[in-house]
């Protein structure tokens, strides 16, 4: 299940128009987010999920989460 | 903080997928943290989770004042048992051991050396504590005292036996019978 949400993943990011290259992975094997906004992260992710077609609609397996990591990211005023 | 839990309802609203979000909000930001949980809690209930991770990593006192807020126990309400707890704790067990227990004078002064310690600490979560362990000690100190004094001269030597390790209460069947019964 794992290899294939990865293997999903990796297709839907070769075919932005960055490319694998654009999206490089880091030392935890998360991809580099080169989008300007969370919205097309999430269109991203959102169909990578439904290419799967794990996620039915009376039960949905595969699901988002988000790490909004406000400390580093957000200044505290 | 306003902008920021609309920011998160209008992702969570737009995108059904989206079911977790962790560090919502700085570490210093706890009434954000409080105010984005509850709020989720109404409108989402079980569908979204908020998860906080990087709080507990930072130093103890924000974590004390995280844990303080959320609880909704003020230091008046924990300052507030304090002498209701001693007063509880004087009379249920001087009821109980007055009449005949000389070591009923003891555990009073006892008592009060802990209050004194108490209060020169100055902390209420410390405070609370002592009073029923020294009840404890009360029946430690019969059930350990009784069995040094009668057993030596009749047995052999036991090099652990006078030995009394604070805070392990050593409980005895006939003891603890005892206690029930009554």
């Amino acid at each position: 299940m794992y290899l294939k949400v990865c293997t999903a993943l990796e297709k839907a990011v070769a075919s932005t128009k960055g490319g694998l290259a654009a999206f490089k992975r880091g030392a935890d094997g998360a991809f580099f987010n080169a989008y300007d906004n969370i919205n097309e992260c999430f269109k991203l992710l959102e169909d990578a999920i439904a290419a799967m077609g794990i996620n039915t609609e009376a039960r949905k397996y595969l699901k988002i989460g988000l790490n909004a990591d406000a400390t580093s990211w957000f200044a505290e005023e | 903080m306003d902008q920021l839990i609309d920011f998160y309802e209008k992702l969570i609203t737009d995108h059904p997928l989206l079911e977790y979000i962790e560090d919502a909000f700085a570490n210093s930001d706890i009434q954000g943290h409080r105010k984005f949980i509850k709020k989720i809690k109404e409108k989402h209930e079980d569908a979204v989770k908020v998860g906080i991770s990087a709080l507990f990593e930072s130093n103890l006192e924000t974590v004390k004042e995280y844990t303080q807020l959320i609880q909704e126990e003020s230091d008046e309400e924990e300052e507030e048992p304090k002498p209701d707890e001693a007063a509880e704790a004087e009379p249920a067990e001087g009821g109980e051991a007055t009449p005949e227990d000389p070591t009923a004078s003891i555990d009073k002064t006892e008592v009060s050396k802990s209050k004194d310690k108490s209060a020169s600490r100055g902390t209420p979560a410390a405070a609370a504590p002592p009073e029923p362990k020294k009840g404890a000690k009360k029946g430690k100190g019969e059930a350990v005292a009784a069995p040094v004094e009668v057993e030596d001269p009749n047995k052999k030597p036991d090099p652990n036996i006078n030995k009394v390790i604070p805070g392990i209460v050593h409980l005895k069947r006939e003891n603890v019978s005892t206690i029930y019964s009554a």
